[in-house]
């Protein structure tokens, strides 16, 4: 094949690809839609870890209560106590523990300030004082268990955003688990992340990478018998 | 198939503009941002700029991690890489979500944070990460990835 027509068969290969309507529909989406679902997938990821450890997860909405018709995640970071809509958590009991696991809402660091954490596991008693007050779950220990920073990247991960979530947890209590999830792997990021206080790295998960997602839930689940 | 950096070139040139087309601005833009972002490498202590270097106590204060530009065949791989995330591992992943939690899943926002104009972003229905054609954008990709061979294979960018 000579280099002209060589070219000729690629390019028609990327215009068979990319004219496919799906195809637009799906590269047209917004990020914030690519991270929302990127952050879903960790929440169901955690709550296999759960199972795994011999727990129980119930879906919960906060308006309509267990098993919910829709599953509805928060589109943007807010209040745990919020129920302008039925937004779901996943309340979960392992031995005598209760604890329940959210997405996308805001705690209330050591220093006051509000941190909106992407995966969190909070004590259900402080879950339950939160939403019966309208107040902010508070990131000490006890209370906020284990944080995760999720990330589906569209550009080369850098250091950037590791930088802010070490910053981030730095103002919580100690923490059972924090740990940093991306869609890619980055040996950089890999590398920041490295050091024994910093958040563990999760790069590189996603549906397609079953060692990466049995590692994952390998962790949690060690962290959850250790504790309960 | 083996590519020269220009033909490197022209086909990560086609693919930008076939995004921009039809504006598919985010993934563009995440493309050009890591563009921006280039590539940090490790110097090597024995290339000839550091033989024109001071002296070896100067060699030894310099930072050893430097920052260049991606060839275009770092490019076309890492287009095609995001390309891969997009087209093939969202929709798994949506695919998972609906496989885990079953039933109808959606993201919604608190209406007395977000404007009116911004809902419609912030939104979402797990099926419009699942258009019915699925199974056409998995084979056209794989097609492209043969036809690209071994070198541009998913995961092969350098990040």
């Amino acid at each position: 094949m000579t280099d002209l027509a060589k070219l000729a068969v690629l390019k028609a290969a990327i215009d068979n690809l990319l004219q496919l309507s799906a195809a637009k529909q799906i590269l047209t989406l917004n990020s914030n839609t690519c991270e929302r679902a990127f952050e879903a997938y960790v929440f169901c990821l955690c709550c296999d870890a759960v199972r795994r450890a011999g727990g129980t997860v119930i879906l919960t909405g906060i308006q309509s209560g267990p098993d919910p018709k829709v599953i509805a995640f928060r589109g943007a970071p807010g209040s745990m106590a919020s129920n302008s809509q039925d937004f779901v958590y996943a309340d979960c009991t392992l031995n005598q523990r209760r604890f329940e696991i959210h997405v996308d809402v805001e705690y209330q660091g050591t220093s006051g300030a509000l941190h909106e954490i992407d995966v969190s596991f909070c004590d259900h008693r402080h879950a339950s004082a939160v939403r019966s007050t309208a107040a902010t779950p508070k990131a000490i220990g006890n209370k906020l268990l284990l944080a995760f920073e999720c990330k589906f990247y569209e550009s080369s991960p850098g250091v950037s955003l590791g930088r802010t979530f070490v910053g981030l947890v730095s103002d919580c209590g100690a923490l059972r688990l924090k740990g940093f999830v991306s869609n890619l792997p980055s040996e950089k990021l890999n590398q920041y992340l490295s050091k024994t206080t910093r958040p563990e790295p999760f790069l590189g998960l996603n549906p397609s990478n079953g060692a990466g997602e049995e590692r994952f839930i390998r962790n949690v689940e060690q962290v959850l018998r250790k504790w309960a | 198939m083996n590519l020269t950096e220009d033909e490197a070139a022209e086909l990560v040139e086609i693919l930008i503009a076939r995004l921009t087309e039809f504006n598919a601005d985010d993934v563009a833009a995440g493309i050009e941002e890591s563009r921006r972002m280039g590539v940090e490498e490790s110097v090597r202590e024995g290339s000839p700029r550091f033989e024109r270097a001071l002296s070896k106590a100067d060699i030894r204060e310099v930072g050893k991690t430097r920052r260049r530009p991606r060839t275009n065949s770092e490019m076309l791989r890492l287009v095609i890489d995001r390309l891969h995330q997009r087209l093939v591992v969202l929709p798994k992943i949506a695919q998972s979500l609906k496989e885990k939690l079953g039933g109808e899943i959606v993201w919604r926002v608190e209406p007395e944070f977000t404007s009116a104009a911004r809902t419609q972003a912030l939104q979402a229905d797990v099926q419009d990460l699942l258009p019915s054609d699925l199974p056409q954008i998995m084979a056209a990709f794989q097609h492209l990835l043969e036809l690209l061979g071994e070198n541009y294979r998913t995961g092969a960018s350098n990040d």
